[in-house]
């Protein structure tokens, strides 16, 4: 996915805040059919309406009228521009229209941000989109309170919050790392927050939905005690945070048992708060699901598929359960992601065929020369599932064809229970013989 | 923005939302104030003309490669945008670099790469904005590769920044599906009964009622433009005796080029709806000079059969209000099945993309004082449909989770798992908005 969608995921996840396209119509509303069919929610992402017209006589005056109608209309705390290919080559720079703008409207202005993010269409992909778009996010909200942040720092007012970036995940992943963090009784500030795209049906319909992220923790983010972040997702947020004296600690995505230990330890640490016997239950259980589950799951050939980060996690996991990682494929190109692969594949003598920046033709065609026994992705992993008839465990971002997977963590013990389970009954499903259940089968 | 307040209560609105209070004002509808262009900052549902030309004509085209020659995101969002989609996605993926150096170059290799591992009958090429920005010869590199590989290469002039809606992209494909019309040479045996069906978009299962009910009055169809088309049959739709133009909105040029062209006259034709079902079989039967009787008893014998279940319907649909929220063609094919055949109230309408002809022809078949909409954003839309008190929205999925989000009941107006089109299908949608009113859901909200 291009970063376009990292973006506009970033932007949803903070309470009042709204996301512009500045783009073609078909830019906004791609992204936005995207978001609503996962996560079966409606979606409101404004467009700029770039046309001919603008394309030729430059578009300075379209984001204009954009953010005052946004204004007017939604009065939202946050105004998110967010560049495509076709503004961005045209050569247009966003940060300073927004200079701009900001100052021709003013008067009319009830202290809503503006921020600008180039995510242009031609380089990077989503986790690059959420990433920039986070970066940019603080850096504006926090530039314009440094003289109220330094007054804090000045009286020592540095509170014990812990700053998280969840990354590119799901509500029920945001949801997992709440849970962990209350039962360890640890304060937090969200920098985004996803469960904007999970909520109950209550009439009358709210007219921004909640989360716990707020514009409010941005601006109160470099008086956090520290900033936690996953993989590289988020991570320039967190290092910019690093710059304004809020130490920050880059983890991997806590998927399966080893590194959601690592996760609470470090939580632990940085708060100084005692590891709960909830969590200890909790591990408990995942363990038990993994363990009972072991003749099915052990020496099971599988391929997984995704973010990067998250393929990373997974990986791991899918060796902690006793299988056989055989081919995995990043969507997305990071310094790290072959190095930590092979670094994985070699603790647990496993061989693996890595693509990086691949696409699913190179996994269809692997996997047609080497059979597995599952694959791990997202829906769109179905088209090689269906033709190869192999089972396909549904993760991340896009599942558009089942319901409820914006629910399912990934995450914590919980995300390893949960996924530890479903691959277990997938399994037991693909092999299951009907033919030979049938009490009939030797009358007719 | 609004309508429907008491002061105006007999008369319709037409809302255009770029200007909210001037709505409120009028003292005659004017039709002529459809928005054009999109109020910039607004969440629309319309859709880009690179949208318009890959998903709504070409997509459904099958034993084609249809390769989009933009950044990941073009392909990757239009690609199964639609469900019926199948196999793999094709983009050139560009990059910084191929911008800078030579993307010409890439999407000629890309070309080769794609005939040379799937054997297709033909590669479709789909600009984008960036390639039409930086001015890619794209007729010049496919006239080039057709050449190369012996089969077309159709090039599509798209870029998703042309035009206002998808409509232009609707124009476009048309326009180069058309270049590819009569180019078989060989030998076909042609009937008198020979006809297309042109602009249906929906599905394959769709085409194929329609195919088989035209078939029962002995009409065959060379062509159903696009939802069940290859090149072969493409190539022969300049064989039909007459072209059946199913969604004006987005066919009628192809329609009046092949009457240029080739002199095949086209008439109207809807398949939604009893009523206008049986006109449609008629008028094509009088065109094609059938024998009037076997065009009655076959409408007789499918009204007998769902005579019972239709009475139940109407019963039970009685005074439901119905808000309808699609192109403008869509709407204007359902007001009358919804009234007339259901014996539904329309409560309201809003379309993304209509212009003054189609708004004066809706304003003549609703009732007075109801809401039209003209590409409103989704909070307009979610006011309407709140205050126009209506009992299910038929619509795009776009908007479905925002009426569920508002407590309304919804149908999905194209069908996707069933399909609507002929007698029985109008049973079908009858049964899933009779369904969707009476699921004991709704009473549980609040």
């Amino acid at each position: 996915m291009n970063q376009l969608m990292g973006g506009v995921m970033a932007v949803l996840g903070i309470y009042r805040a709204f996301p512009l396209v500045h783009g073609s119509q078909g830019c906004a509303n791609y992204v936005k059919n995207t978001l609503a069919k996962h996560f079966k929610e409606p979606v409101e992402i404004a467009t700029t309406g770039f046309y001919e017209i603008s394309a030729i006589y430059g578009a300075s005056d379209i984001i204009e009228s954009s953010i005052k109608n946004i204004l007017e209309n939604r009065d939202p705390d946050l105004i998110v521009t967010m560049t495509t290919g076709l503004s961005e080559i045209i050569g247009e720079d966003i940060q300073r229209e927004l200079k701009r703008i900001s100052e021709n409207i003013h008067k009319d202005n009830n202290g809503t941000y503006l921020v600008g993010v180039s995510t242009l269409s031609y380089r990077g992909t989503h986790i690059d989109g959420y990433n920039n778009t986070l970066k940019e996010i603080i850096k504006t909200i926090t530039e314009k309170n440094k003289e109220k942040n330094k007054k804090l720092e000045g009286n020592s007012l540095k509170s014990d919050k812990i700053n998280i970036i969840p990354g590119f995940v799901n509500p029920g992943d945001v949801k997992e790392i709440k849970n962990i963090l209350r039962k360890m009784n640890i304060g937090y500030r969200l920098l985004t927050d996803i469960t904007t795209l999970d909520r109950p049906l209550r009439l009358p319909k709210e007219r921004f939905p909640k989360c716990e992220a707020t514009v409010r923790d941005i601006e109160e983010s470099p008086n956090s005690k520290s900033t936690l972040s996953f993989g590289m997702e988020g991570i320039d947020g967190a290092k910019y945070l690093e710059t304004l004296g809020v130490p920050s600690y880059n983890l991997k995505f806590p998927i399966g048992i080893e590194n959601t230990n690592n996760f609470i330890k470090t939580l632990s640490n940085i708060s100084g708060q005692e590891i709960p016997e909830s969590l200890w239950e909790d591990r408990g259980y995942a363990i038990d699901a993994i363990v009972d589950g072991n003749d099915v799951l052990r020496n099971k050939r599988v391929a997984i598929f995704g973010d990067p980060d998250k393929v990373i996690g997974l990986t791991n996991f899918a060796f902690e359960m006793g299988m056989e990682v055989v081919a995995v494929l990043s969507n997305t190109e990071t310094p790290h992601f072959i190095s930590e692969i092979k670094k994985i594949s070699m603790e647990n003598n496993g061989k693996i065929t890595i693509f990086e920046g691949g696409d699913l033709y190179q996994l269809h065609n692997y996997i047609k020369k080497r059979p597995v026994d599952i694959i791990i992705g997202d829906y769109r992993g179905r088209y090689i599932a269906n033709e190869e008839r192999i089972p396909l465990l549904r993760v991340g971002f896009p599942v558009v064809d089942r319901h409820g997977y914006h629910r399912k963590p990934m995450l914590g013990y919980n995300g390893a229970l949960r996924i530890a389970e479903d691959i277990i009954n997938l399994l037991i499903e693909s092999s299951e013989d009907y033919e030979g259940l049938s009490i009939f089968k030797n009358y007719y | 923005m609004l309508y429907n307040t008491e002061e105006n209560c007999n008369k319709n609105i037409l809302v255009e939302n770029r200007d909210t209070s001037k709505a409120r004002e009028q003292h005659e509808i004017d039709t002529s104030s459809y928005c054009k262009y999109t109020q910039p900052g607004n969440s629309t549902e319309r859709l880009c003309t690179f949208h318009g030309c890959r998903v709504v004509i070409c997509n459904q085209i099958k034993n084609v490669i249809h390769l989009v020659h933009s950044p990941i995101g073009c392909a990757y969002y239009s690609w199964d945008y639609r469900s019926q989609s199948y196999g793999y996605g094709f983009t050139t993926d560009i990059q910084e670099r191929d911008i800078i150096f030579d993307s010409e170059e890439k999407l000629y290799k890309a070309i080769l790469k794609a005939s040379e591992e799937f054997n297709p009958d033909a590669i479709f090429v789909y600009e984008t904005c960036i390639p039409g920005l930086i001015g890619n010869d794209l007729q010049g590199i496919t006239k080039k590769a057709s050449e190369e590989i012996g089969i077309p290469v159709i090039y599509f002039d798209c870029a998703g920044f042309k035009g206002a809606t998808q409509n232009e992209g609707h124009k476009i494909a048309n326009r180069q599906l058309f270049k590819i019309i009569g180019s078989k040479k060989e030998e076909f045996h042609s009937t008198p009964y020979d006809v297309n069906v042109i602009g249906g978009f929906s599905s394959v299962k769709e085409a194929k009622i329609i195919e088989d009910m035209l078939s029962k009055i002995g009409i065959r169809v060379l062509c159903s433009f696009t939802d069940n088309a290859t090149i072969d049959k493409i190539r022969v739709m300049d064989r039909a005796k007459i072209n059946i133009v199913h969604c004006t909105k987005s066919s009628m040029y192809l329609a009046k080029m092949m009457y240029k062209e080739y002199g095949i006259p086209y008439i109207k034709g809807n398949f939604f709806g009893i009523e206008n079902c049986s006109m449609t079989l008629r008028n094509i039967g009088k065109a094609l000079n059938i024998d009037k009787d076997k065009v009655e008893n076959f409408i007789i014998e499918n009204l007998e059969r769902i005579k019972e279940k239709l009475e139940f319907y109407r019963e039970n649909l009685k005074g439901k209000r119905v808000f309808i929220s699609h192109g403008a063609q869509r709407v204007l094919n359902y007001i009358d099945p919804l009234k007339n055949d259901l014996n539904m109230d329309i409560a309201g309408v809003a379309t993304y993309f209509g212009n003054e002809k189609n708004y004066k022809e809706i304003l003549k078949k609703i009732p007075k004082g109801t809401v039209v909409l003209d590409n409103p954003n989704s909070y307009e839309l979610e006011r309407a449909i709140v205050e126009s008190d209506a009992d299910v929205v038929i619509s795009d999925n776009h908007i479905r989770y925002l009426v569920h989000k508002l407590g309304v009941p919804f149908v999905y107006g194209r069908g996707g798992k069933k399909s609507y089109v002929g007698f029985d299908g109008f049973i079908n949608f009858a049964d899933e908005v009779h369904g969707a009113i009476n699921s004991k859901i709704w009473k549980l909200i609040n």
